[in-house]
């Protein structure tokens, strides 16, 4: 078949149409169907415009990222506060280690603490719940301190456990109950740091300074490390 | 909110506009008058649907032929799947009469024309029927393929030899 005859027969195709009949009773039975509205937010019509789809689903990032965003400053006992939390885990399971994560959160908690004591509105309320918040990421801290590196545990240790005197001084609470066994470890590697750190200067230290050393030294052979750590708060480091 | 009237009205307009050429550009994929008959109507069905919930419908051609694409697409997975079932009902097709469509086929050369272009890949396929069949400019065959003029007119040729090479087979 030549080029002409296949054109000519292609165009002869035109004429190829449905029966009117059917044309005309499909058109009927089309125009007889109704389609109402749905409600005026639905998410698989959104969906199913393609422009609008990138845009509702930028919209929704946005809703879903807000609450982390403004819970950034939310102290315990607040709204927001859920979201914190949350995003804190988010964040330190991509960056930190165990040890790490549960001492940052400690840090965390006894800033938020802190500012709550700053504060004059519900400060009973909060406080309240940031004590029990701290006390809760003491213990993890406490639980984790092994898997903290070895060149970062002393400083760390010992940053936590001034922090928490110093609040406990700000608010007459007891967050590192001496009594409590769990906290142990963590009174000794303290005490066991602080020691060394006097030792190191030893020469420096009053005779005073030297007996409540040697007091330490000797409450933390016998196991007693809660009172060790009392002491040793008594030396008043020279400057 | 525009009056269902007027919504009715303006169906009907694209209606009798594009029904026999959305009939045409399905017949020759499926080969089968109450397939194509399906098709067309269910392609028509979601042109009204869009219109009665005031969905703006800006190139009525585009929306036609594209739903009627994806519907073809549709009917060859679901053949995939149940070969039995559809072949059954082609066969069923080819017996029944309707006057013009008997006309055409009662030629040889047009039946085996016909089969040429239900070989052929999709693009050509739509760029020789819009060209030849419907006589459409090649500016709006451009258009309807998302192709330059030139790049256009080289598929049409591609998709005649296509159909030569077919027919001498």
């Amino acid at each position: 078949m030549d080029e002409f005859t296949l054109i000519k027969k292609l165009e002869s195709f035109k004429t190829v149409k449905p029966g009117a009949d059917w044309a005309c009773s499909a058109k009927s039975r089309i125009l007889s169907q109704s389609f109402e509205k749905g409600p005026m937010f639905s998410f698989d019509l959104i969906f199913s415009q393609k422009r609008l789809a990138p845009a509702f689903a930028s919209v929704l990032l946005v809703f879903a990222v807000m609450p982390f965003v403004f819970a950034k400053d939310a102290l315990p006992g607040e709204a927001l506060y859920g979201f914190k939390k949350a995003g804190e885990t988010v964040k330190y399971a991509l960056t930190a280690s165990a040890g790490q994560k549960s001492m940052a959160q400690l840090e965390t908690r006894l800033n938020e603490l802190d500012k709550i004591t700053g504060q004059s509105q519900n400060q009973g309320k909060k406080l309240a719940a940031g004590i029990k918040e701290t006390k809760q990421a003491l213990t993890r801290a406490t639980q984790e301190l092994a898997n903290v590196p070895e060149d970062q545990k002393a400083e760390l240790v010992a940053k936590i456990v001034n922090q928490i005197a110093a609040i406990e001084k700000k608010t007459n609470a007891a967050i590192m109950d001496t009594d409590e066994e769990e906290y142990q470890e963590l009174y000794k590697f303290f005490v066991e740091n602080e020691i060394k750190e006097f030792e190191e200067r030893e020469e420096s230290l009053s005779q005073e300074q030297k007996d409540l050393l040697i007091k330490t030294k000797e409450l933390l052979e016998q196991g007693k490390y809660s009172e060790a750590m009392e002491v040793i708060y008594q030396i008043q480091p020279n400057n | 909110m525009q009056p269902k009237e007027f919504k009715e009205q303006f169906f009907s307009q694209i209606y009798d506009d594009y029904m026999d050429r959305v009939y045409r550009f399905v017949y020759f994929k499926v080969n089968s008058e109450e397939i194509a008959q399906d098709i067309t109507s269910e392609t028509f069905a979601r042109l009204w649907k869009q219109i009665s919930l005031d969905i703006d419908i800006k190139n009525p051609s585009g929306f036609l032929f594209k739903t009627a694409r994806n519907m073809l697409v549709d009917h060859y997975r679901l053949k995939e799947r149940n070969p039995a079932n559809l072949d059954t009902m082609a066969f069923m097709v080819k017996d029944e009469n309707q006057d013009i469509e008997k006309k055409v086929l009662m030629d040889e050369d047009m039946k085996k024309i016909q089969e040429a272009m239900a070989q052929l890949k999709d693009e050509y396929r739509q760029a020789v029927f819009m060209y030849y069949v419907e006589q459409e400019p090649i500016s709006e065959v451009a258009k309807s393929l998302g192709k330059s003029a030139n790049s256009a007119r080289v598929t049409i040729h591609r998709g005649m030899k296509q159909i030569k090479k077919i027919l001498e087979a």
